[in-house]
Parts: C-alpha cells; sequence; structure tokens
C-alpha cells in the first residue's frame, strides 16, 4: 500500500473526474465557508489551499506594479466605504435632512425665486449626475516646522512630547499641540494644516488657536518682551489668554494686524478670498491697517479688502463665522464659488465651473459628511456638478 | 513621527472598531501584499486575486467591532481562505481535479518532495471526506491506472513484491475505509523518515 501511494504521485495517467465527485468538492467548498463543514473536511480544505499555493507563480512585474496595485485596492475600498457609510446611518442624514429642513425652512433661498430645496427633495426626480467617486472629509492634522527647519507630521499622534524646542517641552495633549512654559529662547516654530486638515494649537501663554484647513500658524516657542506676536496665513479662530501686561497682536500680513487684550476671535485671511476678515466673538480687538485701526466690539466682524487701506465694520453672523471650529460650514446668502473655496480647502479638492449656477446658498452643512453627500445636498438647491478622479470637482450649468 | 511603526495589529483592529479608516488604512498597508501575493498564487489570476484582497478588508471594515479578533494574521489568512474558496465556488474551478488527474504534475513548485508530501496528505484527506460509496470509486478508479509492473518498474522491486503489496492494501482499504486517513497519515511519516 505504500509503494503505491508514492507511486500514484509520480504516475502521469489522466484520471477523469466523475460528475459527483465535483459537485461532492464544491459542496465541501461551500460547507467550510458557512462553518458547517465536518473535521475531515475542514482539514481537505485548508490542506488544499495549503497546496494551491504552488497552482502558480506570482506575476515577474509583480515588484515594479506593487505600489500601484496596492494604492488602487486601498482606493477601491474607500470609495466603497464612503458608500457604506452614507447608507447604514440613514438616521443621521435624515437627521442632517430635518437640519437641512429647518435651515431651507428659514433660509434656504435660491436667489430671488425662493425655491425652498424642500419641495424639490419631495416631488420631483433627482437631476443630480450619478457621481461613481466621492472625496472623504478633512480630518484634524497639521505639520509642524521646528526652529531648525524639521518637520513633523502631526496626524494623528498620541498623547506625549513630540519634540523639545528651547527647553521647552512640546506635546500633544487631547489631540492638540501644546507648549510648555520652560521655553528659553524665542525661538521661532510654525504649525501647517493643509488643504483637508484641522489642528489646534496651545501656545505657551495658554492661548488657544485653531487653524482651518490649508492654514498656518508661527509663534515663538516662548513669548519673551513686552508683545506676544504670531503670525497666520488662512484662517484661524484665537481664544488668547488674558494677560494686560502683554498685548497680544496676530500679524496677518504687512499692513494687517490685529492687537488683542484677552479675547475670542477668527480671522480669515486666506489669499484666494478676496478680503480679511477679523470677527469678535467676545473681549476687545484693535484691527490694525497700515494707519487705519478700529475697535471691534463683541459680535462685530472689521473686513479690509485686499489693496485696500479702509476698515470696513459691519455686524456679524457669529456662528457661521466660527461654524469650521465647531465641524460645520455655514453660509448665509453666499454664491457658489465662496462655497466651493470652502470645500475645496477641507476636501482638498480642485474645482473647475463649465458654468456658473445663479443664486445664493444659505445653511448649514456637517463637516464630517463625505464631499459626495455635501454635494449631493447641494444638488437639491440644483446644482449639477460632476466628480472626477484625482479629487477634481466639475460644477456644470 | 507617523503612527505606523508603533501601533501594533490588535490596536489598529480596536481602533478601527472604533471607527478609524486611518488605522484601517495602515492595517491594509501592512497586509495587503502577503495577502495579495497568496491569492495570486492560489487563483494563477492577478485580477481575482485583487478583488479578493478587496473583499477581504471589506468584511474586516464592514464587520469592525462586531468580531473578536485576537490574532490579526490568523484572522486575515482564515479571511482569505474564505474568499477565495468563493472565488473557486462561483468560478467552477475545478483545478484541484486537474491536480488529481496529473497527479500534481500540474503545480509549480521548486521542492519536489515537499509537494509529493503535501500532495499525498491531500489525497488522503480527500479520500477521508468522500461518501464511502464514492471512495472505494475513487481509490479502486487510481488501482486501474497502474500495473503491477508499472509500480515494480518505478520502484526497483519485483513484481511479485508488488502484487502481494497491492493485495494486502486492496484488502486493506477495502475492510478500513473509515481509517484511511490515519493510515496514509502514519505511512506519511513513514515516507518523510526514509
Amino acid at each position: 500500500m505504500f509503494f503505491f501511494l508514492v507511486y500514484i504521485t509520480k504516475h502521469q495517467v489522466v484520471i477523469t473526474p466523475d460528475q459527483e465527485d465535483i459537485e461532492h468538492y464544491f459542496e465541501v467548498l461551500e460547507r467550510y465557508n458557512t462553518g458547517t463543514a465536518s473535521p475531515e473536511e475542514v482539514v481537505f480544505v485548508e490542506r488544499y489551499m495549503e497546496l494551491l499555493e504552488h497552482r502558480a507563480p506570482v506575476p515577474q512585474d509583480f515588484a515594479l506594479r506593487k505600489d500601484d496595485i496596492g494604492k488602487e485596492i486601498k482606493n477601491q475600498l474607500f470609495n466603497a466605504i464612503n458608500q457604506e457609510t452614507t447608507r447604514p446611518v440613514i438616521h443621521r442624514v435624515h437627521f442632517l435632512r430635518r437640519y437641512w429642513l429647518a435651515a431651507a425652512s428659514v433660509s434656504l433661498f435660491i436667489g430671488l425665486g425662493g425655491y425652498i430645496a424642500y419641495h424639490n427633495q419631495q416631488n420631483t426626480p433627482q437631476i443630480v449626475q450619478q457621481a461613481p467617486l466621492d472625496v472623504l472629509p478633512g480630518k484634524t492634522g497639521a505639520i509642524l516646522t521646528l526652529s531648525n527647519g524639521t518637520q513633523l507630521l502631526l496626524d494623528s499622534l498620541g498623547n506625549g512630547v513630540v519634540a523639545t524646542q528651547a527647553g521647552a517641552n512640546v506635546s500633544i495633549q487631547n489631540g492638540a499641540l501644546a507648549y510648555d512654559v520652560n521655553g528659553k529662547d524665542a525661538v521661532s516654530n510654525t504649525v501647517t494644516t493643509p488643504k483637508g486638515r484641522l489642528f489646534e494649537v496651545v501656545l505657551s501663554d495658554g492661548t488657544r488657536v485653531w487653524l482651518n484647513a490649508a492654514s498656518s500658524l508661527t509663534y515663538p516657542v516662548a513669548f519673551k518682551g513686552n508683545e506676544r506676536i504670531v503670525s497666520i496665513t488662512g484662517e484661524a479662530y484665537f481664544e488668547v489668554a488674558a494677560d494686560v501686561k502683554r498685548p497680544f497682536k496676530v500679524k496677518v500680513n504687512e499692513e494687517t494686524e490685529v492687537l488683542v487684550l484677552g479675547t475670542s476671535f477668527n480671522i480669515n485671511a486666506y489669499y484666494d478670498e478676496s478680503q480679511v476678515s477679523t470677527t469678535l466673538v467676545n473681549g476687545a480687538v484693535k484691527v490694525q491697517n497700515g494707519a487705519n485701526g478700529k475697535v471691534l466690539k463683541a459680535g462685530q466682524q472689521a473686513n479690509i479688502v485686499v489693496g485696500s487701506r479702509d476698515v470696513v465694520v459691519t455686524a456679524a453672523n457669529i456662528d457661521e463665522v466660527v461654524a469650521w471650529k465647531n465641524g460645520s460650514f455655514a453660509f448665509n446668502g453666499a454664491d457658489i464659488q465662496v462655497v466651493m473655496r470652502q470645500l475645496a480647502r477641507w476636501y482638498n479638492i480642485d474645482v473647475t465651473y463649465d458654468g456658473i449656477p445663479e443664486g445664493t446658498f444659505s445653511g448649514e452643512i456637517d463637516r464630517s459628511l463625505t464631499l459626495d453627500q455635501v454635494l449631493k445636498g447641494l444638488a437639491k438647491t440644483r446644482i449639477h456638478y460632476k466628480i472626477e478622479k484625482g479629487n477634481k470637482v466639475v460644477i456644470q450649468p | 513621527m507617523s503612527c505606523e511603526s508603533t501601533n501594533t495589529d490588535q490596536d489598529l483592529i480596536n481602533q478601527i472598531a472604533a471607527g478609524s479608516e486611518e488605522a484601517f488604512g495602515i492595517l491594509f498597508q501592512r497586509h495587503w501584499e502577503r495577502l495579495y501575493l497568496s491569492a495570486s498564487r492560489k487563483l494563477g489570476d492577478p485580477e481575482l486575486a485583487r478583488e479578493v484582497v478587496h473583499d477581504v478588508f471589506m468584511d474586516l471594515w464592514r464587520l469592525r467591532g462586531q468580531r473578536d479578533i485576537t490574532n490579526v494574521p490568523a484572522y486575515l489568512g482564515k479571511a482569505l481562505y474564505n474568499r477565495v474558496i468563493n472565488k473557486l465556488v462561483g468560478k467552477k474551478d475545478t483545478y484541484f481535479f486537474d491536480i488529481l488527474e496529473t497527479h500534481g504534475q500540474s503545480l509549480y513548485e521548486a521542492d519536489q518532495s515537499l509537494l509529493e508530501k503535501d500532495l499525498l496528505g491531500l489525497i488522503s484527506a480527500w479520500i477521508a471526506v468522500l461518501p464511502e460509496r464514492r471512495r472505494e470509486i475513487f481509490v479502486r478508479h487510481y488501482f486501474d491506472h497502474l500495473t503491477t509492473q508499472e509500480i515494480a518498474d518505478s520502484m526497483g522491486i519485483s513484481q511479485k513484491t508488488v502484487q502481494n503489496q497491492l493485495s494486502i492494501a486492496t484488502q486493506y482499504l477495502r475492510a478500513n475505509y473509515g481509517h484511511l486517513l490515519p493510515a496514509l497519515l502514519l505511512m506519511q511519516a513513514f515516507i518523510s523518515k526514509k
């Protein structure tokens, strides 16, 4: 018997399988997958799986192509996950829809027509372009540039010390970057958020700064002298620690700076927006633009049109201005470009226009939604769009 | 500074259970290649291998938090088996019978002796799962294609010895189908010692 079996492993005669055996074989495989296989069947399937490793060699060009293959599978997965999260979280979308409705019933108008999204949603079929691609929302993360130029990626680091600068420990605490008071020199650090990232920094004086996407904050590790000076690009929300002896200054550009006494305020100074807006939540700030300066009261906004010497003060909608810090987008009579500039920063997308839809947008949108979910929401107000490969969005007439 | 090197698989699984897509991405990056290569070898089709890897990780995400995963490589290995089997069943893939028909000649492998051992184990496991009636037919099927002279030539022994051996073996198989698997495994151990 032993000889016989050794022999058959080397024997070359072709034996035709019986149909009954083939059917039995597939039944065994299926039982294995459903967990109803007998112990002997499990042994058989697992032995077969092991032997199958010798079925075919790995394609020769695998080493060259593996990065592409890995990326492609990963992209497919994340696209699928997006669609997954859209469907099962019906209650959440529902809540949002109600939120949308509430917003819609108050303020979601299209231009002068007063076309309320609600009706569109209920009565007419969607004219939304099918969008097979989607883009995930942004999240917390930033790049920290140390005084010697070293850059650290702060995305999803756990709590703990990440660097030491001029004697100060730089650590992550509850997702924020924090400096202790032991810094000896005023060496400069910079936190930069790329598109699609949001980050919080706690400076050595206890001042808290939230950076919106595509923004940066430059500050000394320790504040020396009788002024606290930081500079920003993009958008940031400040909660400045009170210190009467050392006023706090935020430099926006050569001309514009904000002088602070302990207070909370928001500065929007994106290079692609037409103006620098400083909005005071509470306390007192003075917005200085060249020779012109205006002191703001809580609830007021100072706007400086790029290139202008004027400082125009208006009443502000605080909720709208600081919505980003609280996890949403808020619009009040914004045109499509204003809306898309905000989306572009958060979803890291490039937006092009085949045509510019008329009308303005008002309402609030959760920033944790995927791009497609947000655009679908906007589509209810008759925006047509297409998401293309490489994070591109085309707005259609 | 990224967390890729510091998080264990178990950390990542816990984060995935809490809904972390980032952890999911890292776990994918860590394991996809091994799974892809294995699926590619098992199915002989890079496209199917791609689908298998996708499906394995999709399942991991969909069932996040619902399964108690204590050994990530073992979990992924089992998931890979399940997904490969799905493909085999779906495509009505009868490669297993090619192996039987050609006695393993269709297999690709440098180390032939190892392969023989694996093949012997597989055949004995297959015999053990066949329904009793089919079991005898299957075994006899193999017998019928071999003449005692062929066996004798290949083993360098006399035809008379082979006939005696076969006679004993046939009687043994007939009388002991139920015990076939352990018998074959014993033989396998004996062969590997030689």
